[in-house]
């Protein structure tokens, strides 16, 4: 997996707001294949990497490179075109619409550039498939606003996936969602990931979860890249144990 | 059941709604008022309105003075006025109309306060035969760009204005130089400025315009024009600012004393008179749209008219109020004649024969159909200087000028406005009376 | 294609053309007037629905009716149906550009920038002389494939064309809001940021459909303006924006029959206000708006079933 190409590369990504820097200097390659998972107390800056490397927010110094071509500050709808996705960690969802509604959506804007969007929607597509696959059939034709929050943040992360990407994003996958259901949905989640051969890049603060299912870690610490490496390595770390671990326990 | 009955009824009212007429019209004779009854323009149309009540009682109650008295009614049949909203856009007053004459059984239209609203109405009237007579609107693009048969004007238009006033000035200003004017931006502010500065280019072709000021219609606000108006120091300024805005421009002047240096002509100042009376300064050169009001010759008609009014809603009449009792009038007078002695209803196109190009008294005075093929009026006017006797607390007029209609109207098949920049040739001013 | 609701809405052109030979003269103009703004309704609907509410939809209407005027007069274009082609192209031309400014503004700076742009409209019609400035002009009566037409023929033939214009617009319309496209505009008032997430630019989809809604309400307007037969710059005015915007609400974002049953009443109620209480119509108007919005907060298009559980 190391020789396999750089998929996305921060190369000195500083961010700053105002008299706050939220990020320090961030350099970081994800190769293709990988699945990286993104550790660090709150307010270490994870989010506002995601942000970054999806063009939502302009880096104040440092590069993005996808696939070696500099995307820095393009903007999320043209990631989205090179093979980008996310998912949040506040679910975003259109809360009048059903999930079913969700996912064609997400197919019919993946297909865009083979059909056009003044077609028919589609129907009985992959979204049908991906409903299946996460278990929403039940709700289905329900609103999403009336829907309970593990199944709101499966909903996101499958609309994410229904614009088969070829690297996925997901912040804190697990957050709002209680323990006994954290395990079953990381595995549907894995489930449809590994399905589709997918780069992932995931934020979470549950180590199980982390050490189950990744084959690289990042530790943030007040913005900066306190670690970078494997499972085994990183967990072990001294640093990484005191000021990202220790706290966490500390919250748990 | 209940729903068959449901439908029963709503086929019933659709039906009642689609019969054109009704059985309302067979003795009155419906006349439809179209005046601005709300927005901005109500103010100044509402004597109108009075004017037009009170003469369809006097003509009702066979109450009016000579030379109509002796027969009520309209060739005997008793008048009912009723009254629509000239509001809500052309498309709106378009099929309205068609509501009148379709729907609501309407005989006569009078009234029309807005040009725009009598340019739009017109070919429809003569689509529908409807006769109608405009009071007062003003343009006298109706009979200039079309000719009618079923539509007619028992007013001068504002040509008649510019005329005088510039055939005034000359005579009593001849010193005057330079001339500057203050119009609101639209169509009434555009024409009544072109055609003035037309005529006083044909009568005085010694002055220059020196200062132009087109603030927004219903602005309100005139500090920056009337310091720049001052900075310039024109002999005489033109506004045809009328209702708010004339008292607003009325007021923000005179606290300039922009009057003590520019003579003013201000040929809707009547129309402000009663609401603000006092506060007009001396010396303001307007007229009437014909020889209205303070202008008005002594009549019996006059005295009659001006002692209802005044009785019954406190102040003078303006000229829109003798606008609407002189078509009442003129539909009397024509009524009468077609329904001959029998009193039968007469025939709209009789009506219409009778109506063109017969002369009647109004309280201002005599009006002859004489433009248009017999469908637009011309009328004398006066010109005269605002004065207020303090003492009596009320409004006069000084230095009165008083213009025949074949001085200052333009001539059959002349346009207006080729005729005020021809030097109004063809116009015949020996009759000009100075008091 | 064709859906059952679409054969309803042939159905209700089909009953309104047959009604055109029993409907009087007045009849025919306000049918036709409501129908016009129905189609500008239906333009309305498709920015509510991706949250925008546009103040100055009036400048559009009078665009569209000033170009079939022009039309006429200047280029002798007399066909009806050349006419609305180029009233409609006009106005959507200018609201593609227009768009290029607006695309970027959301909620009270898209209907005030929208505003402005009608009212700087409004102002130069009122200065130019050559257009008449507030009196307008006249424009003549159209001919439809080379047929003149006189009198109440005419109007019938207006209101027909116009009842055709409507079912087609409405239709085309109606289409579109089954489409991915017309999915986009909810997205965007329930999510903006998730659009674009998606890979859809939210800007182009609000570009669009004001362009789209541009040209609906030029057709409208060159239909009143052929109908009435005079345009005047009181079409651009902002309170006839605030009349297309009271529809809108009262309609509701749910789909083409709100859109149109709202402007439907609201100009029989004015027409009834008018004639029962020639003084106090505006009191009247406002209040049944005000008693009908209290009524159905969510518009009149609330009313029609729904066959998804929603909150």
């Amino acid at each position: 997996m190391a020789d396999a190409p750089a998929l996305l590369e921060a190369q000195g990504l500083v961010m700053r707001f105002g008299a706050f820097t939220a990020l320090r200097g961030i350099s970081a390659t994800i190769r293709g294949g990988e699945v990286v998972g993104l550790i660090g107390t709150n307010g270490a800056g994870k989010t506002t990497f995601l942000n970054m490397v999806t063009g939502y927010l302009r880096p104040t110094e440092g590069r993005v490179l996808l696939e070696g071509r500099d995307v820095t500050g393009t903007g999320p709808r043209e990631m989205v075109g090179r093979g980008l996705a996310r998912s949040f960690q506040v679910p975003q969802l259109f809360p009048e619409m059903t999930a079913r509604e969700h996912l064609v959506l997400a197919e019919a804007l993946a297909d865009q550039g083979q059909r056009s969007l003044l077609g028919p929607l589609p129907e009985g597509g992959r979204a049908e498939a991906m409903l299946a696959r996460f278990g929403l059939a039940a709700i289905a034709d329900t609103a999403v606003s009336l829907v309970p929050q593990g199944q709101r943040k499966l909903i996101d992360i499958a609309m994410a996936l229904m614009l088969r990407p070829r690297l996925l994003l997901l912040d804190e996958p697990t957050s709002g969602v209680s323990s006994a259901e954290k395990g079953p949905l990381m595995q549907t989640v894995f489930e449809a990931i590994r399905a589709g051969g997918v780069t992932v890049l995931f934020v979470e603060h549950d180590m199980e979860i982390v050490e189950r299912y990744v084959t690289r870690i990042l530790a943030f610490r007040d913005g900066e890249l306190l670690a970078d490496g494997t499972p085994e390595a990183v967990l072990r770390d001294r640093e990484v144990a005191r000021s990202v671990l220790r706290r966490k326990e500390v919250a748990t | 059941m209940r729903r068959l009955s449901k439908i029963t009824l709503a086929a019933a009212a659709l039906a009642a709604c689609l019969q054109a007429g009704g059985a309302l019209a067979q003795e009155k004779l419906r006349i439809a008022v179209v005046t601005p009854l709300t927005g901005p323009l109500a103010s100044v149309n509402v004597p109108g309105q009075n004017a037009a009540r009170i003469l369809a009682e006097a003509i009702n109650a066979g109450t009016l003075p000579a030379p109509y008295s002796g027969r009520r009614g309209m060739g005997g049949a008793e008048v009912e006025l009723f009254f629509l909203d000239e509001n809500g856009g052309n498309a709106k007053q378009v099929s309205e109309f068609r509501g009148l004459a379709e729907r609501r059984g309407a005989d006569v239209v009078m009234g029309f306060g807005s040009a725009a609203t009598c340019l739009a109405v017109a070919p429809v009237a003569e689509e529908l035969k409807v006769l109608t007579v405009m009071s007062t609107c003003a343009t006298p693009r109706i009979f200039e760009d079309a000719s009618y048969e079923y539509v007619f004007r028992t007013t001068a238009h504002t040509t008649m204005d510019s005329a005088a006033l510039a055939l005034y000035v000359r005579q009593r200003l001849p010193e005057v130089r330079t001339v500057g004017h203050i119009n609101p931006n639209f169509a009434l502010g555009q024409d009544s400025w072109r055609d003035f500065a037309a005529a006083m280019k044909s009568a005085m072709p010694a002055t220059r315009v020196v200062a132009e000021q087109w603030p927004t219609m219903g602005s309100g606000q005139y500090t920056a024009e009337i310091s720049a108006l001052a900075a310039r120091r024109p002999d005489l300024i033109h506004t045809s600012l009328t209702g708010t805005d004339m008292e607003a421009f009325m007021t923000q002047m005179s606290a300039r004393g922009l009057q003590e240096q520019s003579r003013i002509v201000a040929p809707l100042l009547e129309l402000a008179i009663n609401r603000m009376g006092r506060q007009i300064p001396e010396g303001i050169i307007f007229t009437a749209r014909g020889t209205n009001g303070l202008f008005a010759p002594p009549s019996a008609l006059n005295t009659w008219f001006t002692d209802i009014y005044r009785g019954r809603h406190n102040e003078m009449p303006v000229f829109t109020a003798y606008q609407y009792a002189a078509t009442l009038l003129a539909l009397k007078a024509a009524y009468d004649k077609a329904a001959g002695p029998a009193g039968a209803r007469p025939a709209t196109r009789d009506v219409i024969a009778a109506l063109r190009s017969s002369t009647f008294e109004a309280p201002g005075g005599t009006i002859r159909m004489a433009l248009g093929n017999g469908h637009q009026a011309i009328q004398d006017t006066a010109v005269g200087e605002f004065g207020f006797d303090r003492r009596a607390n009320v409004t006069t007029v000084r230095n009165v000028t008083v213009f025949p209609a074949a001085c200052v109207n333009p001539p059959a098949g002349a346009r207006s406005e080729a005729w005020l920049r021809d030097g109004m040739p063809g116009a015949d001013c020996s009759g000009i009376v100075n008091r | 294609m064709f859906r059952r609701a679409d054969l309803r809405l042939a159905a209700a052109g089909a009953v309104l053309l047959a009604a055109t030979s029993l409907m009087p003269g007045w009849l025919l103009v306000l049918a036709a007037t409501a129908l016009a703004k129905g189609i500008v309704a239906l333009g309305l609907l498709l920015l509510m629905r991706a949250g925008l509410v546009p103040f100055g939809q009036a400048m559009f209407y009078c665009l569209g009716g000033y170009a079939a005027g022009l039309g006429s007069l200047w280029l002798g274009i007399r066909d009806v149906l050349l006419l609305l082609l180029l009233a409609g192209l006009a106005a959507g031309a200018a609201g593609w550009v227009v768009g290029l400014l607006i695309r970027r503004y959301r909620g009270i700076f898209f209907a005030m920038l929208s505003m402005a742009f009608s009212m700087i409209l409004y102002g130069v019609l009122l200065k130019s002389q050559d257009l008449g400035s507030s009196d307008g002009f006249s424009v003549p009566r159209p001919t439809l494939l080379g047929l003149t037409m006189t009198g109440t023929p005419a109007l019938r033939i207006l209101f027909a064309v116009t009842v055709l214009l409507t079912v087609l617009l409405a239709w085309g319309v109606s289409a579109y809001l089954r489409t991915a496209m017309g999915q986009i505009g909810p997205a965007i008032r329930q999510n903006e940021v998730r659009v674009s997430y998606l890979g859809y630019e939210p800007d182009r989809l609000i570009h669009r459909e004001y362009a789209a809604s541009g040209l609906l309400a030029g057709v409208a307007g060159a239909l009143v303006a052929m109908l009435v037969g005079q345009v005047d710059p009181g079409m651009g005015f902002w309170m006839t924006s605030g009349e297309f915007v009271f529809i809108a609400i009262l309609a509701g974002t749910g789909g083409i029959w709100g859109s149109l049953g709202a402007a439907f009443i609201l100009e029989a109620v004015h027409a009834i206000a008018f004639d029962v209480a020639p003084t106090y119509w505006r009191l009247i108007l406002g209040g049944t708006l005000l008693v009908m919005i209290l009524r159905f907060p969510a518009g009149l298009s609330s009313l029609a079933p729904r066959r998804v559980r929603r909150a």
